[in-house]
């Protein structure tokens, strides 16, 4: 409850704060922007949500800082134990005017890794995390203090490649600051661009994600994501796709070797209705019982979902989703649940990637 | 493109069927385990008796949290029960929860590698002597989150007899962990005790965002 206070007096700090440049801003004409997005989430059968919930509140300020820096700061509410906790999302500052093809950013960010790493969950085309995001990256992303850089290579064709380090205190979800790794968190994107005109575009993105925590144990985390876009038949389309393999090895015990993925087809049906199905599939190839027996295991899930897109600021997303597990210690789990989605931005947005 | 598919329907079909078959030396609540030390232990469909030490055949992947539940009785004065999560094959180094009694006292001390903690005043309430029952959540995060409720009641963060996350008023974590748990094991060991119904299952408590 104190923490429910100090969050909440923090917040209206913050707002007033806001609310005060920007009106500065716009008498004084720095190109200031103000962004707020809400994430309303309704659950039906699920018993990991609550029934209704504001899933996220993030408000964002962005603007160019002078002529050759631009700046984000962001923070969001999630939710914590039944409480809206504010946090510090995002702060970085991001610089593209060095040299050509180049631009590198340093402060708080979600790394650049991936797909669904890199765009806030609100602008997701589907409600919830695929079981392999989930499990490596948490509910959200990673999100980490530290430096990236781009460069898009002189060559005939698209290739971009970003590589970053970040302080590594901490990986995923945690309830403190975490200590100091042994090796931080460092990471490499490799990505490509295939433009087919109207019919499709086609991005194409090889990832690395590595750590050595202090207690020793090493991560490793590679992955593949691929989004098309385009039209068929008069009608836009989204196919997006990451898979993901995750090795650990930790100072003392047995080496853990994972791999997931998720496909999302969509299509849209008439103006501003979409209908996409997301399917993804998670197995330990590791897990071995007592007498060193291999324990096949799986988790998988269908999710439907049909999206109302009012505009760009306001979208609405109604999914079915069936979950079944097959794990070794347990019988085969099946869940069916609903989940019905409002999600809505205040202002200006930043521009996403294709 | 119809290989890339079979191949995905193969992969899919391979890892979904069945456990493959292990020789196990009994079953408790439909949950196979080895013997690690044999003792005087009787096993039977949903409960363990006398002194020993198992470990429940099947893994359970490092990084889920899960909970446990079970009940258990501490039949006269010393006796104990020790469960064991997320621990090597022979319960090494994983997190271990002890309830023992002295006269009608329950003493409950938890260790995960250098953490060492006496948790008994948070069961003072309790009489070693009754039967109890319990559910532990044990939080795959770094570091491990722990929680402990007595069984029926209900499973939010404040009805909780033991949070390793629980601060004071000062806002420190008095009890929190200092690493994360690495194992995949669960299992008991007896001391002149019995336990039954153990059950593990999705976490009672989690974070919703």
């Amino acid at each position: 409850m104190k923490q429910d206070t100090y969050s909440n007096k923090f917040c209206a700090t913050l707002f007033f704060l806001i609310s005060s440049v920007l009106l500065n801003a716009k008498t004084e004409g720095t190109g200031l922007e103000m962004s707020a997005s809400v994430d309303f989430l309704a659950t039906v059968n699920d018993p990991k949500q609550e029934t209704f919930a504001i899933r996220e509140a993030e408000v964002s300020l962005f603007a160019p800082i002078d002529h050759r820096f631009y700046g984000l700061l962001s923070i969001a509410a999630h939710r914590e134990d039944g409480v809206s906790m504010f946090e510090l999302h995002e702060a970085f500052i991001r610089g593209d005017k060095f040299f050509s093809g180049f631009s590198a950013k340093a402060g708080q960010f979600f790394l650049g890794v991936g797909r669904l790493n890199q765009v806030h969950r609100h602008d997701w085309p589907f409600i919830s995390p695929p079981t392999v995001f989930k499990k490596y990256f948490g509910n959200e992303g990673i999100l980490d203090t530290g430096l990236e850089a781009s460069y898009l290579l002189p060559l005939p064709f698209y290739l971009d490649i970003t590589a970053g380090v970040t302080s590594g205190w901490t990986f995923g979800h945690s309830h403190d600051q975490g200590k100091q790794p042994k090796i931080p968190t460092h990471y490499a994107r490799l990505k490509t661009f295939i433009d087919g005109g109207d019919a499709f575009g086609l991005a194409l993105g090889l990832n690395y994600i590595g750590r050595h925590s202090s207690e020793g144990e090493r991560l490793h985390i590679f992955g593949l994501d691929s989004v098309a876009k385009g039209e068929i038949f008069g009608r836009n389309y989204l196919f997006q796709t990451e898979t993901w393999m995750r090795q650990t090895t930790p100072k003392s015990g047995d080496e853990d070797l994972s791999i997931g993925f998720y496909l999302f087809p969509q299509m849209e049906l008439v103006k501003s209705f979409k209908l996409g199905l997301l399917f993804d599939y998670y197995t330990n190839l590791s897990l071995v019982d007592v007498l060193g027996n291999k324990t096949p295991n799986s988790d998988y899930a269908f999710s439907p979902t049909l999206t109302y897109d009012s505009s760009e600021f306001a979208s609405f997303k109604l999914a079915y989703k069936y979950l079944r597990s097959n794990q070794p210690s347990k019988v085969s789990e099946e869940t069916h649940s609903a989940e019905f989605q409002i999600v809505f931005i205040l202002g200006a947005h930043p521009a996403h990637d294709f | 493109m119809k290989k890339i598919a079979m191949g995905l329907v193969l992969l899919i079909m391979a890892a979904s069927c069945g456990v493959g078959s292990s020789s196990y030396d009994k079953s408790l609540s439909g949950n196979p385990l080895v013997f690690l030390e044999k003792g005087d232990l009787q096993v039977t469909e949903n409960e363990a008796s006398g002194s020993g030490k198992f470990v429940f055949l099947n893994p359970i992947p490092v990084d889920d949290s899960k909970s446990f539940e079970f009940s258990m009785r501490l039949l006269e004065d010393s006796s104990s029960v020790t469960i064991v999560t997320k621990a090597g094959n022979k319960l090494e180094n994983g997190l271990s929860i002890v309830f023992s009694r002295k006269a009608e006292k329950l003493e409950v001390n938890v260790t995960l590698g250098t953490y060492k903690k006496s948790i008994s005043d948070k069961f003072t309430s309790l009489k070693a002597s009754d039967p109890l029952s319990f559910v532990i959540d044990v939080h795959a995060e770094d570091p491990a989150h722990v929680l402990i409720w007595k069984k029926e009641s209900s499973y939010t963060k404040d009805n909780t007899r033991f949070n390793s996350n629980e601060k004071d008023s000062q806002n420190s974590k008095l009890y929190a962990m200092k690493s994360k748990v690495t194992g995949k094991f669960w299992g008991f060991a007896l001391n002149k005790a019995e336990i039954s119904s153990p059950k593990v299952g999705a976490p009672k408590h989690s974070h919703s965002h």
